[in-house]
């Protein structure tokens, strides 16, 4: 072995943050489902409990054997409205408990798939599971919520995109304490992947094995510094875009790697079957932790100025071809995220007026997610929301890929105000909103939005 | 019958050592079987493994090979091993890490370090040092195999490092063989 690439790699962790952001178990609930509340809750404490019971120790010994940080791990259970079938509001609120309860004693910090999928139609009991989320987002510390709404063969669910602002709004309301902080752990999908490792939205599909472990792993921070490197190594006068991306794709291999050596060792270890590796380059608050910063090295002054799509195509794309041929399977989202809460420059570009809405929306045409952690002002209308959560979805379902949306209307804020939720979850300016209260007539038509012609391949 | 010799030879470097010493070998009818050279701030070193009819001799090699018309004195050591063939498998303990170790640089680090791998029963596979702005960089590949717990040598390594002033990472050697390598086993 050539001790430069020694040297590089530990560079690449003590220096560029390079770490596992998370290692996430699947648990498949399926089983759990009884004839009462009571007994399904039972249920689920003890398989949480018996299948993750040495998760935790398990990711820090594998965590110490390589001297890579895996920050966070965590569990994603199947869509609790499958199990929830013919339950009532209360009923959602008591298993919500329970998980929460069941990822305290196995000492992680969130649990995802508090979900619902309801991208054709609902059921009554799905109608009682979104009554619940204000209660549960807000009474529990660690349980996540998504919904999916749409699908690119389906469509968009038009009556649960008209419940999803109102929840957002109520979600908002009942942590208002909090400034809204509830609304960051309930994100709305199209296209929601079943494997998604990355929090608040992560789920463990009907389509999984009983148990599986995702990991997802980051490096913003790295990639950024091999860039800078490189730039100066060979003069900005003398590189071309093409030599970038490559840089980009070669440095996105090398993280991937990290990801695919923790999750195979880890699930080797609890003998449960490794899914896949999100290669999805997540910022976090930290300095030199930030996607946004990528976007100021590859040539815009600020993020969101005239380029930034370009530039965030390019990226996400590269991204993703270092990272598919690094590991066996990739899944999730993998690409860039644009977590405007999550990212120290993006905050600070919708802080000087650089990054509007609009312009987010553009960007999240060509990123890996969406309009994720954007705080708004708290009087914002539930229409009006929908019908941003309703662009977003339509990129989507045309798209053929992943989007979601992830607003945080923060209760008695307005733009000129600025929201901290501290830790990962980042902080930002409060996001101007313009038009407001002008979307009404079409959010409340309901019904369902048909799927693309392009989804009829059979 | 072969017998097995091994051949090192020092000297200041220069074009055409390696061509020098083979063509050596090659001429008393030897099978180079192994072979390793550096070269170290100009001074050339290598060892060879090589195998010869039972009746040439240790000092007929050594009179050839310091025959050699060099330019630079090439100082000779040549012995036989005892063993009768080359073992072409190769070890592959699971207990292989990598320690780096980065700092000021001051004299002893070097002793210090080997000085704990030998009281821990630790066998040192590899050793690799670099020094650039007066900052000491140490690469070990170390084999955990006969000591205490990796979790223990952590520990230990953990306090050396304070009292050494180093910065010292022990980290299995799978990360780094994944990171810069295409094949994944």
């Amino acid at each position: 072995m050539k001790s430069d690439h020694i040297l590089s790699t530990i560079n690449m962790i003590q220096k560029e943050n390079l770490d596992v952001r998370t290692v996430t178990m699947g648990i498949n609930l399926m089983d759990c489902k009884m004839s009462t509340v009571d007994e399904t809750c039972t249920k689920i404490y003890t398989k949480i409990t018996g299948c993750a019971g040495n998760f935790v120790a398990t990711c820090n010994k594998i965590s110490k054997k390589y001297g890579i940080p895996v920050v966070n791990k965590r569990i994603s259970i199947t869509p609790i409205a499958h199990i929830g079938a013919g339950f009532i509001k209360e009923d959602f609120v008591k298993m919500a408990m329970t998980l929460d309860k069941a990822a305290e004693e196995v000492g992680i910090d969130i649990l995802g798939g508090f979900s619902a999928q309801v991208e054709k139609g609902m059921t009554p009991s799905e109608l009682e599971y979104f009554k619940s989320l204000p209660l549960v987002l807000s009474q529990t510390k660690r349980v996540c919520a998504s919904v999916n709404i749409g699908t690119t063969k389906k469509g968009i669910n038009m009556d649960a995109l008209a419940l999803c602002g109102k929840t957002v709004k109520d979600v908002a309301e009942a942590t208002k304490d909090q400034n809204g902080f509830g609304a960051a752990k309930f994100v709305v999908f199209c296209n929601q992947p079943g494997d998604n490792p990355f929090m608040a939205g992560a789920i463990h599909g009907l389509e999984e094995a009983d148990t599986v472990l995702n990991v997802g792993v980051s490096g913003p921070g790295v990639i950024a510094r091999a860039l800078e490197r490189l730039i100066e190594s060979k003069g900005k006068n003398n590189l071309k875009l093409d030599e970038i991306a490559e840089e980009i794709k070669q440095t996105t291999f090398r993280v991937t790697r990290c990801g695919e050596l923790i999750g195979r060792e880890v699930s080797k270890e609890m003998n449960i079957e490794f899914g896949i590796v999100d290669l999805s380059l997540a910022p976090t608050p930290t300095v030199g932790d930030s996607v946004g910063e990528i976007f100021q090295i590859l040539g815009v002054d600020d993020v969101g100025a005239p380029g930034s799509t370009a530039i965030l195509a390019m990226l996400n794309d590269a991204v993703k071809k270092g990272g598919i041929f690094a590991s066996k399977t990739v899944g999730g989202l993998s690409g860039a995220f644009i977590p405007v809460m999550e990212d120290a420059v993006l905050a600070d570009a919708v802080g000087n007026g650089s990054l509007t809405l609009e312009k987010l929306e553009a960007m999240t045409c060509v990123c890996s997610v969406g309009l994720d952690m954007v705080a708004i002002p708290g009087n914002v209308d539930a229409d009006t929301i929908s019908a941003i959560i309703a662009d977003e979805m339509a990129l989507g379902m045309i798209n053929q890929k992943t989007t979601a949306a992830r607003l945080i209307p923060v209760p008695g804020m307005d733009v000129g105000d600025y929201v901290s939720f501290g830790g990962l979850f980042g902080a930002s300016p409060i996001l101007p909103v313009k038009n407001i209260g002008k979307s009404s007539r079409f959010i409340n038509w309901g019904g369902r939005m048909p799927a693309p012609i392009h989804s009829f391949k059979n | 019958m072969k017998k097995q010799i091994v051949i090192s030879v020092l000297s200041k470097d220069r074009p055409g050592i390696i061509a020098d010493v083979a063509g050596v070998i090659y001429e008393l009818n030897g099978d180079l079987a192994d072979m390793s050279q550096s070269v170290l701030n100009g001074f050339f070193s290598m060892s060879v493994i090589a195998q010869f009819d039972e009746n040439t001799s240790v000092t007929h090699i050594i009179e050839k090979i310091e025959a050699i018309d060099s330019e630079t004195a090439l100082e000779v050591i040549v012995k036989e091993t005892g063993f009768d063939s080359i073992n072409h498998k190769k070890e592959h303990p699971s207990d292989i890490y990598v320690v780096t170790g980065q700092g000021k640089n001051r004299t002893g680090l070097v002793a210090a370090i080997a000085s704990f791998c030998r009281s821990n029963n630790i066998k040192i596979i590899d050793y690799d040092t670099k020094l650039s702005n007066d900052i000491y960089s140490m690469i070990l590949e170390i084999d955990l195999s006969k000591a205490d717990s990796a979790e223990d040598i952590h520990n230990k390594l953990d306090v050396m490092a304070e009292d050494l002033g180093l910065k010292i990472v022990m980290q299995h050697k799978n990360l780094f063989e994944t990171v810069n390598e295409i094949s994944l086993d």
